[in-house]
């Protein structure tokens, strides 16, 4: 664990060095894996670059343990030097810390955490993807004008996210009138857990009470999966769209059949080959951590830049920074161009969310 | 201002308060921090937790129960699959319950993190929720497995949850049992902190006790004390004493304040000082120019001089006293203004050296010289000004002017002298008349007795023009008096002052030479025989004035109208013509202060017996009422000249009166006489009886009233005295008069007031008869009131 953050204290001696004289961090609040190692490494030089060498990265020090993300965040808030924080993981973790970053003053970039009660806390807290209930109204209109699908079942866990998606999803279709819910499943979470025979029964439950022409799933990734397969096993011509959750790697598409990766739709938050900016991202991602980034692993670097954007225009303090990045969207000051796309926190980034395909192999 | 006593060096107060205020935070900190830091989180935190542990036990106590019944009644349900098979609702109903404890369990987990945060109860929460879903997971399948009709696969997930019950069990007795070791842990650090808390909350009492009362007895004698020191030192001021001053024995802050206290108190003082000074100047230049006013518009002289008598000061009163403008006088010595005799010097140095008397004050009558040679008289007073310290400063003098005032004394004292001369010369008159009246009456019978011999009717006459002398030497003391009336006849003055220059020549020293220059027809108005005497007087004085000889030079002559005399002595301006008669000697002259007082009735520088005092004073009287003057002229050693001024009388009116004979009775007739005098009554007897008349005789007003009281006497005329015993002749007429309207009465005096002497008919007289008289006179007054004649009714004018 020692050896992968002396680039980061290199980086914060050469910040102590700077002409400015400030040594501000990034605390970053998410388990650190190795793969997430390289990255930071990568946005740290880019942070380095943004902020004129004010900003560096303080990484998450303890074992990736999501058990430890309320004391990391107590310690990133302790210390003054932490300017903002990117983190964490998930709505559960980022909902739990938030009293404590509000505490703190100190500036919370959510990244990938989508959960709608962030939209409504008293914290400062900046989430950078949409929020469920909006990726639910986003779904069902694709599912709608794209997929034609006018009798939907929703198959969700039953958390934050689960919820969201299902009322996103059913107010839309309701507010469209040519479609609408026909049938919904809430489960646990560990249907999968003892193998997929209650998965298997529930939707074909489902399926079976809802007569539904649509699929959609919104569960954690491991249930996702099984799921899909049982959805797929008992109506093999169906439309299914994945939850964003549902973000695949390599391994979990190889483990799909190729009936199962062509009946399924997934919504993300990045494309990408959406622009040269994307496709150079990934191609210095693939270079610098050896795999392709995920729309999380975006929407990070987009979480980092901004702040360092931030620091660079003179928010050198929590509250300034707070300020700087409310502002951001409004007319005094234009969104930041992100890897995702503008970067804003005064309405749901809407226009990030894409529904594709899973592709057809695993390369 | 006492000296302030040597201060003891001290600790500061601000260090003192300091340290006290410090060891009071201390303590408050200490407990505060204490309380607020150590117990009372770990108590709240307790109770946060005690409540967290009842409510996440109550929780999983229903979580457990409602899973449980979920159980229960999928279980049921596949029972029941065999005979009736449940409804739609009823399935739904069943898997919103489930869904409803799927999404409740989930909130329940989001409260549940956000307040735990040991990692050992994070996990046991994870393993809980986790225990919990694995068991909801094969409920929810078990019950889709019932509406699809499968039991196998029912039966199967039923059996699989079964498993997992034990497991979901286990976790939620462990997230309990660490809840509850968390509590008890949180117990047991509250209780060590409260232990230790209260240790040292009580070591730190006791210690801010004992620091305290050392402290509190510290600021008793450093703080408390001096306060009470100065609350007590601020009411003396308050009432007035600045001399008070606050005694703080140590150089600390108070200390400071004390000095700066006594500073203002001195400050004070010396402005209440200076208010003083400065209202007692303001008082005093309001005096001074109150001095100054009244100084200036005094009526009365005032001068304040140096110790030397020169004027320092001078009003206007002062200047004019002594008739010379301010300026003139200021810087001047009074002396100055003095004549050099030294009796006339003596107050004036009594004024400039009254400041080394011993008197405080002086006051006496003075004279000063003024510019014109005039003499005023001054009363001069006097005090010395001193200095604060009382040394003499300067002499405040005062001068009154009373030259007018002396002169209308010595005009009073004269009028008084002349009334007492009057008073004198009355009774000696009268009484001197009536025997010259019985003198004169029979020397007159002798000269007219024709069996005489020649030499004896000679004596006669000889006694008779003598004893009308001595009538003069009367009448002259009466005019002295202003008690009798003056002649206004012209009469010729030369053949006056002939006789005069005969009687002196016959009479005077041998050694003494007497020179006459005068022209003949000189005339005069007035009363020959006054003038005469006056002259004589006059002339008799100079005689006096040159007992080894010397020349006694009479000099007359019209003075011209611009003669320097006549202007001095204001009588130029009536356009009469003034002959001056001027009597000089050659003897040692006049002292002025005799020169002053020379015409004083009573006045005289002879030896006692040698003079009488009322020659000049005769002299002066008989000028004034001549409507002249007499002017004096004399110095020390150079003789003095004497110069009457008298009206001169046109040349047609000088005639010489020739004398006449006694008118004899026309017709026989009764006259009484009434007066007390019997020699009087005698003669009166003997002339009128001589005349051809009928005499009766009373002696006074009471018997002349008795005498007509008898009956009807035939009176034809009544010829009365003025004064008598019993009844004056005034009031006899006066009431003879209401009974007898047409019997002339003639008033017959040798003395009579002169104011009444002209208005005799006011008393009912017709006419009056100075005593004494000639045969000729009483003849023709007799003859005028008895002569048959039808105009005897209208009385002639009064003669004298």
């Amino acid at each position: 664990m020692v050896r992968p953050l002396i680039p980061f204290a290199a980086l914060a001696a050469v910040a102590a060095c700077s002409p400015g004289g400030e040594h501000l961090t990034i605390g970053y609040a998410i388990p650190v894996s190795s793969r997430l190692e390289r990255f930071l490494t990568m946005a740290a030089a880019d942070i380095d670059s943004a902020s004129a060498g004010r900003l560096t990265i303080q990484p998450w020090a303890a074992a990736a343990d999501s058990r430890a993300e309320l004391p990391v965040a107590r310690r990133l808030a302790a210390a003054p030097a932490v300017l903002a924080a990117v983190g964490h993981s998930g709505s559960k973790n980022t909902l739990g810390a938030a009293p404590i970053y509000r505490e703190a003053g100190l500036p919370l970039l959510v990244p990938t955490a989508t959960a709608r009660s962030l939209r409504t806390s008293d914290a400062p807290l900046f989430p950078l993807a949409p929020p469920d209930d909006v990726v639910g109204g986003v779904m069902a209109d694709f599912l709608v004008d794209s997929l034609h699908s006018s009798r939907v079942a929703v198959l969700y866990v039953g958390d934050a996210y689960g919820l969201g998606i299902h009322d996103g999803i059913a107010s839309r279709l309701r507010a469209r009138r040519n479609a609408g819910v026909t049938g919904t499943a809430a489960v646990a979470g560990f249907e999968c857990h003892a193998g997929p025979l209650a998965m298997t029964m529930i939707v074909r439950a489902l399926l079976r009470r809802s007569q539904a022409d649509a699929l959609v799933i919104a569960l954690t990734p491991r249930e996702s999966e099984c799921a899909l397969r049982a959805a797929v096993a008992e109506a093999p011509g169906l439309t299914i769209v994945m939850g964003d959750s549902f973000d695949p790697t390599a391994a979990d598409l190889a483990r799909l059949s190729g009936a199962e990766r062509r009946a399924a739709w997934v919504v993300s938050f990045w494309n990408p080959d959406a622009d040269s900016a994307s496709r150079a991202f990934r191609a210095r991602f693939r270079a610098a951590v050896g795999s392709d980034p995920r729309p999380a692993d975006a929407l990070a670097y987009d979480a980092l830049m901004v702040v360092a954007a931030g620091v660079r225009e003179g928010a050198r303090t929590r509250l300034s920074l707070t300020r700087w990045l409310q502002s951001l969207g409004t007319p005094a000051r234009a969104p930041y161009p992100g890897l995702t796309g503008p970067v804003q926190f005064n309405q749901p980034r809407r226009r990030l969310i894409h529904v594709r395909r899973l592709p057809e192999s695993a390369e | 201002m006492t000296a302030q006593p040597a201060r003891r060096r001290g600790v500061s107060l601000r260090v003192l308060l300091s340290l006290t205020g410090l060891i009071t935070f201390a303590f408050v900190a200490v407990v505060g921090t204490t309380l607020l830091f150590r117990i009372a989180p770990q108590a709240r935190q307790m109770a946060v937790r005690s409540d967290l542990v009842r409510r996440d036990y109550e929780d999983r106590t229903r979580l457990g129960r409602s899973l449980d019944s979920a159980r229960t009644a999928i279980g049921r349900m596949a029972a029941d699959l065999a005979g009736a098979p449940p409804s739609p609702e009823a399935f739904a109903q069943a898997r919103r319950s489930l869904e409803q404890l799927i999404t409740g369990a989930e909130i329940f987990r989001a409260t549940q993190r956000s307040m735990v945060d040991a990692p050992e109860a994070v996990a046991g929460l994870e393993s809980a929720d986790g225990a919990a879903e694995a068991y909801v997971g094969p409920l929810v399948g078990a019950l889709a497995a019932l509406e699809l009709d499968d039991h196998p696969a029912a039966a199967a997930l039923l059996v699989a949850a079964d498993s997992l019950r034990p497991r979901l069990q286990l976790a939620l007795e462990n997230v309990t049992v660490q809840a509850l070791n968390a509590v008890i842990a949180d117990e047991d650090r509250l209780a060590a902190s409260s232990r230790s808390g209260a240790r040292l909350i009580g070591i730190w009492l006791a210690f801010g006790v004992a620091v305290l009362t050392v402290m509190a007895g510290i600021l008793r004698e450093r703080l408390f004390k001096p306060i009470a020191a100065l609350d007590a030192a601020l009411v003396r001021i308050e009432a007035g004493d600045l001399q008070h001053e606050w005694v703080h024995p140590r150089d600390d802050e108070l200390g400071r304040v004390a000095q700066h206290f006594n500073v203002a108190t001195t400050a004070l003082r010396s402005q209440r000082q200076l208010a003083a000074r400065t209202a007692a100047e303001a008082a005093r230049a309001q005096s001074e120019a109150s001095y100054r006013a009244a100084f200036e518009g005094a009526a009365v002289g005032l001068a304040e001089l140096d110790l030397q008598g020169r004027f320092q000061l001078v009003n206007h009163a002062a200047a004019e006293v002594f008739g010379r403008p301010r300026h003139v006088l200021l810087g001047s010595s009074v002396l100055d203004f003095v004549a050099s005799a030294p009796t006339l010097r003596a107050p004036w140095v009594g004024l400039t050296s009254l400041a080394r008397s011993l008197v405080p004050t002086f006051g006496t009558d003075a004279e000063c010289v003024r510019p014109d040679g005039t003499i005023a008289s001054v009363h001069v007073s006097g005090t010395v000004l001193r200095d604060d310290e009382g040394a003499p400063r300067r002499i405040l003098a005062v001068f009154h002017d009373v030259t007018e005032e002396r002169r209308l004394q010595q005009r009073l004292l004269r009028t008084t002298k002349m009334e007492a001369v009057g008073q004198l010369a009355g009774g000696v008159a009268h009484d001197f008349n009536n025997l010259l009246t019985a003198v004169v009456g029979y020397a007159e019978l002798l000269a007219l007795d024709p069996r005489l011999p020649a030499e004896v009717r000679a004596d006669a006459t000889t006694i008779q023009s003598t004893a009308m002398r001595g009538a003069d030497l009367a009448r002259s003391l009466l005019t002295l008096a202003r008690r009798a009336p003056v002649l206004t006849a012209p009469f010729d003055l030369s053949a006056a002052l002939t006789e005069l220059v005969t009687v002196l020549e016959r009479t005077l020293d041998r050694r003494i030479v007497v020179k006459a220059r005068f022209t003949q027809g000189l005339t005069a108005i007035g009363d020959r025989s006054l003038v005469s005497n006056a002259l004589l007087n006059v002339a008799l004085n100079a005689r006096d004035a040159m007992p080894e000889g010397g020349t006694l030079e009479i000099e007359a002559g019209v003075l011209p109208a611009d003669s320097p005399l006549l202007l001095r002595h204001d009588l130029a301006a009536d356009g009469r013509t003034f002959v001056a008669v001027s009597i000089a000697d050659t003897g040692p002259g006049i002292p002025p202060e005799v020169l002053e007082r020379i015409f004083e009735p009573f006045f005289t520088t002879k030896d006692l017996g040698r003079g009488t005092g009322l020659g000049l004073a005769m002299v002066y009287s008989t000028v004034k009422d001549h409507g002249g003057a007499i002017d004096v002229e004399s110095s020390p050693g150079n003789g003095a000249r004497f110069t009457v001024l008298l009206p001169i009388a046109p040349e047609a009116a000088a005639e010489v009166l020739p004398g006449g004979q006694p008118i004899a009775a026309a017709a026989p007739a009764r006259i009484l006489v009434v007066d007390d005098e019997e020699v009087v009554r005698k003669v009166a007897v003997r002339l009128l009886t001589h005349l051809g008349y009928e005499v009766e005789t009373v002696e006074d007003g009471q018997a002349a009233l008795e005498f007509f009281a008898e009956g009807d006497r035939d009176v034809r005329l009544a010829l009365i005295d003025a004064n008598m015993p019993r009844l004056d002749g005034f009031e006899t007429a006066r009431r003879l008069r209401r009974q007898f309207p047409d019997l002339p009465m003639v008033l017959v005096t040798g003395y009579a007031d002169p104011a009444g002497m002209f208005d005799v008919e006011r008393f009912g007289f017709n006419n009056w008869l100075a005593k004494p008289y000639t045969f000729e006179m009483l003849s023709k007054l007799v003859a005028d009131y008895l002569r048959p004649s039808p105009t005897a009714e209208v009385p002639p004018e009064p003669t004298p």
